[in-house]
């Protein structure tokens, strides 16, 4: 992020200069080369005879629904085989896999963060046994349940209600049995060399050609580097992760802990490049919006996700420039999308489009994470705590999570809060969580055009000394836009088109769980550790106080997500119970 | 800081840490703050021990929900949340 945004030359270099020079520019081609190696990777490669196996399965699946107006043990052990299909498992993705994973979950010892060796991962499992085979018994009777609930709703051909909600229940008892995974020796060390070595060139590549010495960057690389494996692996002990305080927290913690006390050895600094890391994970971060998902289910997850968060992010926006009177645009914009779209991600990518600085994104992320880690147990005991979900017959559920989903700021969050209800909130939750992420393409792009237009222009001088035609509009926005949202973009239309046009078992395959899952989402998570982390080693407390003072982003915060409260529990309501209650009794009966 | 990268200096911030780079206090400080996030790791798995919150905490430990995650592609639950949602939508 700028440090200083309203530092717009009038004479910018040409287009082409920017394209072959410029960090935007190199952030998108970057960004859409590892694209591009991740397609080379898994694309050529799918599972053998993956599309007779999808028309199989899916063919199974769809007559299993006909038959019963209940999803059957054929039916979810049919969708269990087609989503055991990835891509990624084969080689040489699987090594990929290994190799760029981050940190273990630990427990007690932070050392099993990186390494576990076959005598102590057998150890852990002789431990496990005893769990494991009672959660395996209680899968076994379950199944039996279900089957014997099952064949008695069939023997009365699936016309008895009782019959069938007694089955329905078994069935869905049967799938919420969870059976912990046996602990499995691991070392993470040969893929921390062999991945370091690997970003250091590949961002090494990226300077040089930007003009930058690279010199100086590889040295301070590594320090970068291993700062952000230590926030994943503390962000990784089980008990802070359960609580919501992620690796995003600690890589921007370790990293001002460092500025604020002996303060960032200029050595380092060459590595302190935010802005690019950023930028290029934005544009991987763009291939997984997927646009097909947005209708997952019907137009009240449109409603509640795409037409309450913009208006709360407006009416925010709005209350922060009139109302509170925070000082920066840039941080009014970037807490109010923050709160009202998806947290961490919006932060970024809004903060990225309109250019805040560090601090300013510093701070916002932090109320998130303040925020969400509060809600996170809130929302769930209140929810609870009125019996909500027993409201309509228990379709209660489906609003809690839909109120849930809309409101909470991170996706994992979301789960959490999802999980301390119930199963259908969980999953209501989660899904209308999904369908806001896919919204950041569009706010990242609408605030860039927005900024560039009207923000900027007022900083330069040059809004209202004359009335813009469409054509010169356009061009004032295409000469300030910031050409990474372009990249960041234009990946979401490549992967969405090529999801659509092959179909959404292929998409799960061979892109979730093939290009964007065995590659691009787990190079993405190191860039932005590595951007946080920059974040942190170049934020200075008493700059973000200087944002904090008045405690005015704490005021906004806690007003747009009242506002977002209140609004998203009525949308809900209104969608899920009023208008199109048939659809969350379909969701009720799955 | 080593002499190798040639500087031992500090980058300055308007308004940041005051005194010679790489004076005691600072370095006192830092370990301060890094033994601080010691102890918390340490009592973290105190946390199901907290009043109102420690029973959800052990749920979501024993869950393995990534609580922290930010982007859906990071959590399995949101595949297994659209997996049992296919269907819901006539338009599918």
């Amino acid at each position: 992020m700028a440090t200083n945004v309203s530092a717009i030359p009038e004479e910018r270099p040409s287009e082409w200069s920017l394209m072959l020079r410029g960090e935007d520019w190199w952030s998108v081609w970057l960004g859409m080369l590892l694209l591009a190696i991740g397609m080379l990777i898994f694309l050529p490669r799918p599972p053998a005879d993956l599309d007779a196996k999808i028309e199989k399965l899916s063919a199974t699946m769809k007559s299993e629904e006909a038959r019963a107006p209940f999803r059957t043990i054929a039916y979810w052990e049919t969708e269990g085989a087609l989503n055991r299909m990835r891509a990624r498992d084969a080689e040489p993705g699987k090594t990929i896999g290994t190799y760029l994973a981050t940190t273990a979950r630990w427990k007690d010892s932070p050392l099993e963060a990186f390494y576990l060796s076959e005598a102590d991962a057998a150890k852990r499992a002789e431990a496990a046994k005893p769990r494991r085979e009672a959660a395996l018994a209680k899968q076994k009777t379950a199944k039996e349940k279900a089957k014997a609930s099952e064949d008695a709703a069939a023997a009365a051909g699936f016309k008895d209600a009782a019959l069938n909600d007694a089955a329905r229940t078994a069935i869905a008892d049967w799938r919420a049995v969870k059976i912990p995974s046996a602990p499995k020796a691991h070392n993470y060390l040969p893929g921390y060399l062999v991945v370091g070595i690997g970003l250091m060139l590949f961002w090494a590549l990226g300077n040089k050609v930007m003009g930058r010495g690279i010199g100086q960057f590889m040295l301070a690389f590594p320090a970068v580097f291993l700062l952000t494996i230590l926030a994943f692996a503390i962000g990784n002990q089980v008990d802070i992760r359960a609580m919501g305080f992620s690796s995003v927290l600690w890589s921007i913690f370790l990293g001002m802990l460092i500025a604020n006390t002996v303060g960032t050895p200029k050595w380092i600094m060459p590595a302190v490049q935010t802005e690019f890391y950023i930028k290029t994970g934005l544009v991987l971060l763009g291939a997984s919006i997927l646009f097909g998902k947005i209708v997952l289910i019907g137009i009240p997850g449109v409603f509640v996700a795409w037409v309450v968060t913009p208006i709360v992010l407006v009416l925010t926006y709005w209350f922060g420039q009139k109302i509170v009177k925070l000082p920066s645009k840039e941080l009014n914009m970037t807490v109010s999308a923050d709160m009202s779209v998806s947290g961490v991600s919006a932060a970024i990518a809004t903060a990225a489009a309109c250019r805040a600085k560090k601090e300013e994104l510093t701070l916002a992320i932090g109320l998130s994470m303040v925020f969400t880690a509060v809600m996170i147990f809130a929302m769930p005991a209140l929810i609870n705590g009125i019996g909500m979900p027993k409201w309509f017959d228990g379709a209660g559920e489906v609003l809690a999570g839909a109120w849930m989903g809309g409101t909470i700021d991170n996706t994992g969050s979301v789960v959490a809060a999802g999980e301390l209800v119930g199963r259908t909130a969980m999953y209501t939750a989660a899904t209308i969580k999904m369908i806001q992420n896919i919204m950041i393409g569009v706010v990242a792009f609408g605030v860039a055009a927005y900024w560039a237009l009207k923000v900027e222009r007022e900083r330069s001088g040059t809004a209202g000394r004359v009335d813009l035609t469409f054509g010169a509009a356009a061009g004032e926005i295409w000469r300030r836009f910031p050409r990474f949202i372009l990249g960041f973009v234009a990946a979401s239309i490549v992967f969405s088109i090529l999801y659509d046009a092959k179909g959404a078992e292929w998409g799960k395959v061979m892109l979730e769980q093939g290009v964007l899952g065995g590659w691009a989402d787990p190079l993405r998570d190191w860039f932005f550790g590595m951007a946080f982390v920059s974040i942190g080693l170049a934020t200075n407390f008493r700059e973000l106080a200087v944002h904090f003072k008045g405690g005015k982003p704490v005021i906004l915060y806690v007003c747009g997500q009242t506002l977002n409260i209140v609004l998203t529990l009525a949308m809900a309501y209104l969608m899920f119970f009023v208008v199109f209650f048939p659809l969350t009794q379909r969701i009720m009966a799955m | 800081m080593s002499r190798v990268f040639g500087s031992t200096e500090s980058i300055a911030y308007p308004g940041g840490p005051t005194g010679p780079p790489g004076s005691l206090k600072r370095w006192l400080r830092l370990a301060t703050a890094l033994l601080l996030v010691v102890v918390l790791v340490l009592l973290a798995p105190l946390a199901e021990r907290l009043p109102g919150i420690g029973p959800q905490v052990k749920v979501l430990r024993d869950s393995g929900v990534e609580t922290g995650a930010w982007w859906w592609a990071s959590v399995p639950e949101v595949a297994e949340a659209v997996r049992h949602m296919r269907g819901v939508n006539p338009g599918d």
